[in-house]
């Protein structure tokens, strides 16, 4: 039967049924005994071509082919998350899916449509929101804490850190820069509400920032935290005097840096 | 596998009736029907007639060796279902094909 879009459920959803129709409740989330127990089989084979992950379906057996050459554990894992989006969600109905690093990548926004969900699918698979959100309330802020929950989740860095922005109640946002610049931006509810200062992709990084710090000391120093005025993160804030907490790290890997940015929860009543 | 087993093997994969393939290789039904039960063994024309309609090679049918990568990619079905596989490497290519022959093998309800 065709579902009308009001029916239509989203990859998150579809993911949320997944996990408890296999009576998931507790993490981490293991995508490839998930594949076992939906009789799909995976494979690794090291690719040349540079694709990431295939999905192919085959009389109605399936099989998800994974590039051995991906050296994360963490990435890889989400790769198989992604390829069950490919297969469990109803109308991604294409026999094969062919997909390469970049449509998989958090800060891309290159990917195409269906990669796209196979990743909302993905992240809603290795942290369930429910969940997620369990593990986030009292939650210190900071990157230590959010690589311990990475740890916990056996998620990456970078995409626990987006998730952590997405869930948290707090004024927080997450920015992956490189050259100086802006690449990425992920934030809170409340952040996008409070409108106090306004993030733009693209942007060059302002003085002040300890993100900018560690590109202007080329990556010596590792990491920065403490406080830092609005304007070190928009030159056009509301308050540009008003302080805001900063912890910033470099991904050596990547050559970019990761920072979180929160505002301290007013004590006054 | 038998002739026979692979001639009916081939025609439910496409999933077309035994008068359909009769009609598209030039055949009778009834002769179609005693190739596949084994009583009778197709002619060397009927065999190609056969290969045509099945789209796949005399070679195959008579399990000579199995099907080249090449001849499973002249399959539109097959080279239709695998998104983007012309871009990939050779390497790439018959590790994807491996793949599919294997999954091919597998039974829908056998679990992994």
């Amino acid at each position: 039967m065709m579902q009308t879009s009001e029916e239509r459920l989203s990859p998150a959803e579809y993911a949320k049924k997944l996990l408890s129709e296999l009576n998931i409740k507790s993490v981490p989330i293991y995508p490839r005994k998930i594949a076992k127990e939906l009789g799909i089989y995976v494979w690794e084979r090291k690719s040349d071509s540079g694709y990431d992950g295939y999905m192919i379906s085959v009389n109605n057996t399936w099989g998800i082919m994974i590039n051995s050459a991906i050296k994360s554990i963490t990435r890889k894992r989400f790769t198989v998350a992604h390829e069950l989006g490919h297969y469990y969600i109803d109308y991604h109905d294409e026999l094969s899916y062919r997909c390469f690093g970049k449509d998989m990548d958090d800060l891309s926004s290159s990917a195409k449509h269906d990669e796209k969900e196979a990743n909302e699918f993905a992240v809603e698979l290795l942290m369930p929101d429910d969940l997620f959100r369990k593990d986030i309330t009292h939650q210190k802020l900071s990157l230590d804490s959010i690589s311990l929950l990475a740890d916990k989740y056996l998620t990456s860095l970078i995409s626990t850190t987006i998730r952590y922005a997405r869930c948290s109640n707090d004024e927080c946002a997450v920015i992956i820069s490189e050259n100086e610049r802006i690449k990425y931006l992920a934030y809170s509810e409340s952040f996008g509400k409070a409108k106090s200062i306004y993030l733009l992709k693209n942007a060059p990084l302002q003085d002040g920032s300890y993100a900018k710090k560690l590109f202007e000391n080329g990556f010596s120093i590792l990491e920065g935290q403490g406080e830092v005025p609005a304007r070190a993160w928009s030159s056009n804030a509301s308050e540009p005097e008003r302080l805001l907490m900063e912890d910033s790290r470099c991904l050596p890997n990547f050559n970019q840096v990761i920072s979180l940015i929160w505002f301290e929860k007013k004590t006054n009543a | 596998m038998s002739v026979a087993e692979r001639i009916k093997s081939r025609r439910t994969e496409l999933n077309i009736t035994q008068t359909q393939l009769a009609k598209s290789a030039s055949l009778t039904p009834a002769a179609i029907s005693q190739f596949e039960s084994g009583l009778r063994k197709p002619s060397f024309d009927a065999l190609s007639k056969l290969a045509n309609a099945l789209k796949v090679t005399t070679d195959y049918l008579l399990g000579m060796k199995r099907a080249s990568y090449e001849d499973i990619l002249a399959d539109p079905k097959v080279s239709v279902m695998f998104r983007g596989i012309m871009n990939l490497s050779e390497k790439d290519k018959n590790a994807m094909l491996e793949f599919y022959e294997f999954l091919k093998s597998r039974n829908p309800d056998d679990k992994v």
